[in-house]
């Protein structure tokens, strides 16, 4: 039964325009951006690694596809959240205030199968667009700027070679996934509460921002609370090009987003049982 | 008759109000049954408690004598329409009904059947979003139907609804009672009542006023609305006829009952001759449940 469900909701998520905003707007705006980099390579290698030239000799360029994925998905990692809400804040809100809950709850289906197959919805669509984001991403990039060795700042300059970069991909789009799930599922459960899509958007982005500046204002008390908040691994995705690779952190993000992410989802399975559909 | 659905001493409050107050009511197997009762009485309440969509409810409700607590199932029983129909209007006609065929396991070949029954047929590819109100009623009561269900619950399904539309919804409400269906419209309309029902259950303020056969009234009482020029000479005129009760006045419009074994009220009546009538139209008998 959760089968036919689930159906239900995939048809429903496919034929609403909201769900392809994310993917139209990234599959314009990267190459833009790559092309952009492309473009002013010199002047982002002076800017990033000019003082290099003091100690060390470069033959070549430094930018290639691997450092644009990496420095695009750096800097718009951080407004995924808007991204990763587009679907969460309606697909419960939304039937809320269409009213079409009056017919769909009304036919031999228990509440707990409609919600947890909007529920795998909101974590399919999540994964898929950061699939999308970060592989798309370095698609592009690679075929624009091709392939080499990546540079990036950890404890100094750090040199990854060629061999030794897609695994990082891949663990940095799984950190990142992890993160945006929660995000995801805060939003879904705010969608769950309220009977319009905008509310959730808001509330979870003011959540993250909160988040955000709690991790980046260096007080003591922030410093004890931010290892507990979800938001404040939002750019832990980073550590997967790092040397060593901080596997505890990573383990300990992981853990925190679960809890959290338990949280919401179970706050939203209490109330969706419990709440009487009025209208 | 037996009842199939019976309503026993329901109750549901909020904070502020009580919206049932121990109603108890029997609906004929194979009946028209009217749940009437002015906005606010309690109606699309007991509906949705009916549908599961309210959860939290005192009393019981019984269908073919099982308790519906114990068994969820009976939700495979009932065609709802609550309130206005909402579809996914991003969605054609037919895909809709597909998404609730999935929810009850129904074929999709019954989609043609039901958009047949309520004439929307070659409106199947259409996206409901382009349908008109009259158009979404019909497919409300197709999506009813999808699972050929036993009783149909139509929540005022006539409201919005222009001449036409009436009459097609009764048209169709005719055909599915011959079938053998049972079915229960909640409305507030006197004259849909009269036209279309056998048995009718009245509330006010969430509590049941009257649960009777329409059919079997023997009252001699007829009910009237006069709409008057001038409202109180026409109510000091009233006053002075016998077996003549006034049950609602306001603004220019008087509800009235009158005994007419005493004297026609309209043909060479006691108002006949009156300045003061505008106009007497004959009232259904079930007004009178309206008014204290």
């Amino acid at each position: 039964m959760i089968k036919t469900v689930l159906i239900n909701e995939l048809i429903k998520a496919m034929h609403k325009k909201r769900t392809y905003i994310s993917f139209v707007l990234l599959f314009f705006l990267v190459p833009l951006i790559v092309m952009a980099i492309g473009s002013g390579s010199g002047y982002l290698e002076k800017q990033i690694y000019g003082q290099l030239k003091d100690s060390f000799v470069v033959f070549g360029s430094l930018t290639n596809g691997y450092l644009s994925s990496y420095l695009i998905i750096a800097i718009l990692a951080g407004q995924m959240p808007f991204l990763a809400t587009i679907v969460a804040s309606e697909i419960v809100s939304g039937e809320y205030a269409k009213g079409t809950f009056r017919m769909y709850l009304s036919r031999p289906v228990s509440r707990i199968k409609v919600l947890s197959s909007k529920l795998i919805i909101v974590v399919l669509y999540t994964i898929v667009m950061m699939f999308f984001f970060v592989f798309y991403t370095l698609g592009v990039s690679c075929a624009f700027l091709g392939i080499g060795d990546l540079a990036v700042f950890h404890r100094g300059l750090l040199f990854l070679s060629d061999g030794d970069i897609i695994w990082r991909f891949f663990l940095a789009f799984t950190i990142s996934s992890g993160v945006m799930l929660s995000i995801s599922c805060l939003c879904f459960m705010l969608s769950t509460f309220f009977k319009n899509s905008v509310t959730p958007i808001i509330v979870t982005i003011s959540a993250v921002f909160i988040g955000s500046a709690i991790s980046f204002i260096p007080l003591e008390i922030f410093e004890r609370i931010n290892p507990f908040l979800f938001t404040g691994y939002i750019d832990l995705f980073l550590a997967a090009f790092h040397d060593p690779v901080p596997w505890d952190l990573i383990l300990k993000a992981t853990f925190v987003c679960l809890v959290w992410s338990s949280i919401f989802i179970t706050t939203s399975f209490y109330h969706f049982t419990k709440k009487e559909i009025l209208s | 008759m037996s009842s199939i659905l019976a309503f026993e001493s329901v109750s549901k409050s909020y904070k502020d109000h009580k919206a049932l107050n121990q109603v108890s009511i029997a609906i004929p197997e194979n009946s028209i049954f009217a749940l009437l009762g002015p906005n606010g009485s309690g109606k699309s309440t007991l509906i949705k408690i009916l549908a599961g969509l309210i959860t939290d409810w005192d009393g019981d409700i019984k269908f073919s004598d099982n308790t519906i607590r114990s068994n969820k199932k009976y939700i495979d029983n009932f065609g709802f329409i609550i309130e206005d129909p909402a579809f996914y209007n991003y969605l054609n006609a037919r895909k809709n009904l597909q998404i609730f065929c999935r929810l009850t396991n129904t074929p999709f070949s019954r989609i043609n059947e039901v958009l047949d029954i309520v004439g929307l047929i070659n409106r199947q590819y259409d996206k409901v979003a382009n349908f008109s109100y009259g158009m979404k009623q019909r497919l409300g009561i197709a999506q009813a139907l999808l699972h050929d269900p036993k009783i149909l619950i139509l929540d005022e399904p006539n409201n919005g609804l222009d001449p036409v539309g009436v009459n097609k919804i009764a048209d169709i409400i005719y055909r599915l009672k011959h079938e053998g269906k049972t079915i229960c419209i909640s409305t507030h309309s006197l004259n849909e009542v009269d036209r279309l029902c056998s048995d009718v259950a009245i509330l006010r303020n969430g509590n049941l006023v009257v649960n009777k056969n329409i059919n079997t009234t023997n009252d001699v009482k007829e009910y009237y609305r006069i709409e008057t020029s001038d409202f109180q000479k026409c109510l000091d005129d009233l006053s002075r006829i016998d077996g003549l009760r006034v049950l609602s006045s306001q603004s220019n419009s008087i509800i009235i009952s009158y005994n007419s074994k005493v004297l026609p009220l309209i043909e060479d009546g006691p108002l006949s001759d009156s300045p003061f009538v505008r106009s007497i139209h004959r009232e259904s008998d079930l007004i009178e449940y309206y008014y204290d």
